[in-house]
């Protein structure tokens, strides 16, 4: 369960300061799809940035099933990620000089999984995601879908209960986007939590609960 | 997480080629003022070391010799009869010649015909050899001078099991008499023992000429030199005098000035510890603009190498940002980088030292002899040289990345346009 108590962010600009977040309280529960909506600058990214333990709140306390996140240091907060959670971005964040079957490599060479058991792992997932044929390309040679798809499977293979998606529709077309949240519900169903970022009501409307974001508070 | 090093490894060679290339350039360049130096000290500490009166108490002499061969020969007869004085001699080197084309003849059928290398060799009378500490491993030095056609060898340590002290070996040749008709001669060579391996001999023609041959200070305890006691009594050889009885120096020294000055000889004389002094006073004033030269190009090569290095990471932050959103720590991410810049200087550190070993050789050596010279102190000074100056590069250009990554957050590192 992530707890979320009184959660500040604060940059420092040349003309004082911004509260990316501003006094955020949130409880999610395990299991659950969370749409995170809200304008641009609202604090949404903010926000997910310090689930996924990629960023510190400046005030307040995070907690993962108990565990304070928020006051880990930066080892503790580099083991959180890479055993709990995986990300989903908006431009899919592939590795263009990696081969598609490398790129979802990577979180199992990250948890030193043996080679063979890392091969067995990437092709299954690829093939979830129906691009197995695609393992030996490199990302650039992918449509946007498929790179999509590629960025999830990657995000299955580390088998983390958290998956935060930073607007992962925002760079497809409909269709795919809609075969994309389908893709989402599922993993949804198979027990992890999901949590996605997203301006468009439709991919708001395939998760469990919304909330919306506006000046860095929940409205 | 080889796999990551290796395929960065790969999308990199041109990159690889070019820091390969400006170190090569760099170290090559340093070398050789480094060798400056070192080639002097070292010619230095070997004339200390090999000199058997000592620099302070031995002289080197230079005289007019081509106004009268007849009357220098007679000083230097007379000088050796002076009391309290070690020996008067020459020692040098040389390199196959005609005459002694048989003894080339026999270090051809001992390596095989395929051996293409000059014979190498030191021609000294026995007060050369007297001058010069000469260790044997066995045999001994023989006081005793032959005639031209009669020598006394001394070989090197790979001659040993072909040949045993005493053994005499005669080639057939010819020559020119006084009338201008060849005639049937038989060359002898006899051999008296063998030279320990790092015994050093003094060019005495060398030395009389320090500041032009900085670097002419042969080892003629190679295994494959060769030393031949002969009468000396060439024009041209730069003599040197030991004197035994130091507490007669002055006097011996008039002495010897009395005799040149009898047989209207003109002659100077200097000790070798003197010619230091001198020799050093001129280097110095060159290594002072050298040393500028060497930072420079240090600093040079080092800062475009960093800068290689560092930005070639720096524009592939994105790639790194998103191997710490795969879970990797500042740990993983240290070793990927420090392996990688590892590999590259290390392959550049080997090329360098491969490159430069044998540039110093080609450049610095007109005989063989030298190449141990230079190979000593490539190994003693000029390696380690290179070698800290790529653990330099290497620790510069991988700390700086490593930890403007870690000020930097994930997410910014991401957000780089090389995804």
């Amino acid at each position: 369960m992530i707890q979320l108590r009184d959660i500040k962010k604060t940059y420092k600009l040349n003309d004082g300061e911004f509260n990316a977040l501003d006094v955020v309280s949130l409880d999610i529960e395990d299991g659950e799809m969370l749409a995170v909506m809200g304008a641009s600058g609202s604090g949404k990214s903010t926000l997910l940035n310090i689930i996924g333990g990629m960023d510190k709140p400046t005030d307040g306390e995070y907690k993962y099933n108990d565990i304070v996140v928020s006051d880990m240091g930066n080892t503790k907060l580099h083991n959180f990620r890479r055993d709990t959670v995986s990300f989903v971005f908006q431009q899919f964040a592939l590795m263009n000089r990696y081969t598609i079957y490398e790129n979802v490599e990577m979180p199992l060479i990250a948890k030193h999984i043996s080679k063979s058991k890392r091969k067995e792992i990437v092709r299954e997932k690829l093939q979830i995601m129906n691009i197995a044929e695609q393992a030996k390309k490199y990302p650039t040679q992918l449509s946007g879908g498929q790179q999509q798809r590629a960025a999830i499977a990657r995000a299955l293979a580390a088998d983390n209960k958290l998956i935060l998606a930073d607007e992962p529709t925002g760079a497809l077309d409909s269709n795919t986007g809609n075969d994309i949240m389908n893709i989402f519900t599922e993993i949804n169903k198979s027990g992890k939590t999901v949590i996605i970022i997203t301006h468009d009501e439709k991919v708001a409307k395939c998760c469990q609960r919304v909330i919306n974001l506006s000046d860095g508070k929940i409205v | 997480m080889v796999a990551i090093i290796k395929r960065s490894l790969l999308n990199r060679k041109k990159n690889i080629i070019l820091i390969i290339l400006t170190n090569l350039l760099g170290i090559c360049l340093t070398t050789l003022i480094f060798f400056q130096y070192y080639i002097s000290n070292y010619g230095e500490k070997l004339i200390r070391k090999n000199l058997s009166y000592g620099t302070e108490n031995t002289y080197f002499m230079s005289y007019d010799y081509a106004l009268n061969d007849e009357m220098q020969l007679k000083t230097i007869d007379e000088m050796k009869n002076i009391e309290g004085i070690g020996a008067v001699g020459t020692c040098s080197y040389e390199e196959l010649s005609w005459s002694l084309k048989e003894l080339y003849d026999i270090q051809k059928k001992y390596e095989g015909e395929n051996e293409d290398e000059a014979l190498n060799y030191f021609l000294t009378d026995s007060s050369g050899l007297k001058l010069s500490k000469i260790e044997l491993s066995e045999g001994y030095i023989d006081e005793e001078e032959y005639d031209e056609f009669t020598m006394c060898v001394y070989l090197g340590s790979a001659y040993r099991e072909k040949y045993s002290v005493n053994d005499e070996i005669v080639i057939p040749s010819e020559r020119l008499n006084d009338e201008g008709e060849i005639v049937p001669v038989d060359n002898k060579f006899i051999i008296r023992g063998f030279i320990k391996d790092g015994t050093g001999v003094i060019d005495t023609e060398a030395l009389c000429n320090m500041e032009y041959y900085t670097y002419d200070y042969p080892i003629a305890g190679t295994t494959k030199s060769t030393i031949i006691l002969q009468d000396n009594t060439y024009e041209g050889r730069g003599y040197i005098f030991g004197i035994e009885d130091t507490d007669r120096s002055e006097e011996i020294l008039g002495e010897i000035q009395d005799i040149a000055k009898k047989n209207n000889v003109e002659m100077s004389f200097e000790s070798v510890e003197e010619s230091f002094k001198d020799y050093r006073e001129s280097t110095k004033r060159e290594s002072e603009w050298l040393t500028d030269i060497l930072g420079l190009i240090l600093v040079t090569v080092i800062l475009i190498t960093c800068c290689i290095q560092i930005t070639t990471v720096i524009k592939r932050k994105s790639e790194y940002g998103i191997l710490y959103a795969d879970g990797f720590n500042d740990k993983n991410i240290s070793f990927i980088i420090g392996m990688e810049n590892l590999i590259i200087m290390g392959i550049t550190c080997v090329i360098s030292a491969i490159v430069t070993r044998y540039m110093l050789a080609y450049i610095f050596t007109t005989y063989e002899y030298q190449k141990v010279i230079v190979y000593k102190i490539f190994a003693e000074n000029i390696a380690g040289c290179i070698v800290m100056m790529v653990m330099g590069i290497w620790l510069i250009s991988t700390v700086t990345p490593v930890m403007l990554f870690k000020r930097m957050r994930t997410v910014d590192l991401i957000g780089g346009n090389d995804t």
